[in-house]
């Protein structure tokens, strides 16, 4: 078992976040009713033709330059072609002999090593309807609103040796390609997708081993999982002496094992020929230029900012800048409270916990980003202590409420005169004898007690500093 | 003979069409007539010629990227051979 070496390609289809689909006017947005989008062309009706939308050129020029690679000068679309009901026109419009982008590449760090991963080539595409099995009917229903929604396909070199390589390549890929714009990169809306191609070989073969491609895994989890399972299965099947086919096999997270495919990704011929009705592309320097000088600045420039401008830990700088969306609350918030360090803690710990808790992703938070900022400036100011920021901020990524709205209304501000605290703590002296007289018999500890009974009394909002300022004064009152 | 049974049966498959036994034979002789064109034309000499993929020579037609469609779900629908709850309904297809 432990002289085998597992070798991975990886295919990754990226829905590109375009306002309308590929060749027609129709919205591509996700999640609206059945076949809400949909006109004759996307249904592949004959005598419709198709134009280009001048976005999906550049997302794909945007998303090449940011992976290092030739942008072609000229490409062009061919038609692919399968039978199967996802693909109403019985073909995929794809770019297979000249592709925009080629002999790129990605450096991921893995098992604590930096490696360059190589990309042959990013090509345009569009995307097939969804089928859903109608056990009920015995049937098949088509939804066609994702049919022709823009895709590149992101295709790796075969340079894979581990399950935790190929999630950090598509960690980093997602958080890449989040950054450019071009994409949501939602795995589980399906608009990011990893195929692998996986074989099997001795260690120090050079010949590679009989290659199957899987398919259908919605996480980075189930990825892996889906990774371990086939090399084990691979592995079982060289020892036993079987026989391995080369085929596409769909992963099955809930079994742990994948099974072979049976119909159009099988199918043995795909006739592809250029696409009569689409003209070549032509991209010039100039245009290339100008969308390189419009990249923004990718998650390895940003992180190694954060560590010298800002002092981060290298730890919190890599998370942070893992994802787009963490990148926005962070920068904003540190902009409006001008402490980035403060900033980056309540990222690094209430908001991964709050995400983690909701079972969220970074891209799926709704609240407006200035109210991190604002909270973390009224802690500074004394206007809320550090227990109510917190339960603000809470309040804040749950329903995205105006935290200075919020604190008012509640009647949250801190309270820190001691005309108004001193009574309080009287009385908390008063009821808690028993505390006293520990506290003044020497049991330094039972002063947390007492705060704990003030804060309750102040229904939270006592400034903690002050609190035990006239704690202690009122208990060296009682001494004598 | 290029177009033996078994050819012209995957041929059938792929094509999805059902050719009757009589008819078979007199096609496999027209499909033998083509590869012959297809046989002379492959031995022009083409060193160095680009190839054409089109007859136009347009380069870069764009749309902009705008909704211009709207929701005519009930109109498509109608184009379908069948239907259910907004769907386009097919024989059962799995994959």
């Amino acid at each position: 078992m432990a002289n085998f070496e597992t070798v991975m390609g990886i295919e990754v289809h990226v829905e590109l976040s375009t306002k309308s689909k590929i060749f027609c006017g129709c919205s591509a947005r996700f999640g609206d009713e059945a076949n809400a989008h949909v006109c004759e062309g996307c249904a592949g009706m004959p005598g419709t033709l198709p134009t280009l939308n001048r976005r999906v050129v550049e997302y794909a020029v945007r998303a090449g330059l940011a992976l290092n690679c030739e942008i072609s000068r000229f490409s062009r679309f061919d038609r692919k072609s399968y039978f199967y009901p996802d693909l109403p026109a019985s073909y995929q419009v794809t770019q297979l002999y000249h592709p925009i982008c080629k002999n790129g590449h990605l450096d991921i760090v893995a098992d604590g090593k930096t490696k360059r991963i190589g990309i042959n080539r990013i090509h345009i595409e569009e995307d097939a309807g969804k089928l859903v099995h109608d056990d009920w009917d015995d049937c098949s229903l088509v939804d066609y609103n994702r049919c022709s929604v823009p895709l590149i396909e992101i295709v790796s070199e075969p340079d894979f040796r581990s399950a935790d390589e190929v999630v950090a390549y598509l960690e980093k890929l997602k958080a890449t390609l989040q950054y450019l714009g071009v994409s949501d990169c939602k795995m589980q809306e399906g608009s990011m997708r990893a195929d692998i191609n996986l074989s099997v070989r001795p260690v120090g073969s050079e010949k590679f081993g009989v290659r199957t491609e899987m398919k259908n895994m919605a996480s980075l989890k189930s990825i892996a999982r889906a990774i371990a399972g086939e090399t084990r299965r691979h592995i079982d099947a060289i020892e036993s002496g079987e026989t391995l086919i080369q085929e596409t096999r769909r992963w099955d997270d809930n079994k742990g094992f994948s099974f072979a495919m049976r119909n159009k990704e099988n199918a043995k011929d795909y006739k592809y020929f250029p696409d009569p009705n689409l003209m070549p592309v032509i991209v010039e320097e100039e245009y290339i230029r100008e969308i390189r000088a419009s990249l923004p600045e990718l998650p390895e420039e940003k992180k190694a900012r954060y560590i010298r401008e800002f002092g981060l830990p290298e730890y919190d700088a890599d998370i942070l800048t893992g994802s787009r969306y963490l990148v926005a609350v962070f920068e904003r918030a540190a902009d409006i409270c001008k402490n980035p360090k403060e900033a980056s803690n309540w990222v690094m710990t209430e908001l991964l916990k709050l995400l983690n808790d909701a079972q969220m992703q970074p891209e799926d938070m709704k609240f407006s980003p200035d109210s991190l900022g604002t909270i973390l400036n009224m802690l500074t100011e004394g206007k809320i202590n550090r227990a109510v920021a917190k339960k603000t901020f809470a309040e804040v990524f749950e329903s995205d409420v105006d935290p200075v709205d919020y604190v008012r209304k509640n009647g949250l501000m801190q309270v820190s005169d001691t005309g108004s605290i001193e009574p309080v703590i009287r009385e908390v002296l008063d009821a808690n004898r028993k505390a006293v007289s520990e506290y003044l018999a020497g049991n330094e500890k039972s002063i947390q007690f007492l705060i704990g009974q003030s804060m309750k009394a102040l229904r939270g909002k006592g400034d903690p500093q002050v609190v035990r300022d006239l704690l202690i004064k009122g208990l060296d009152e009682r001494k004598g | 003979m290029r177009f033996t049974p078994e050819v012209l049966l995957d041929l059938e498959e792929q094509s999805k069409i059902r050719l009757s036994d009589e008819r078979r034979e007199k096609v496999a002789s027209e499909m033998e007539a083509f590869l012959e064109c297809v046989d002379a034309m492959k031995k022009t000499d083409t060193e160095g010629m680009e190839p054409l993929y089109h007859i136009f020579p347009t380069t870069n037609v764009f749309r902009e990227d705008e909704v211009t469609n709207t929701n005519r779900r009930e109109e498509l629908l109608e184009n379908a051979p069948d239907q259910k709850d907004g769907y386009f309904k097919v024989p059962v297809t799995l994959e």
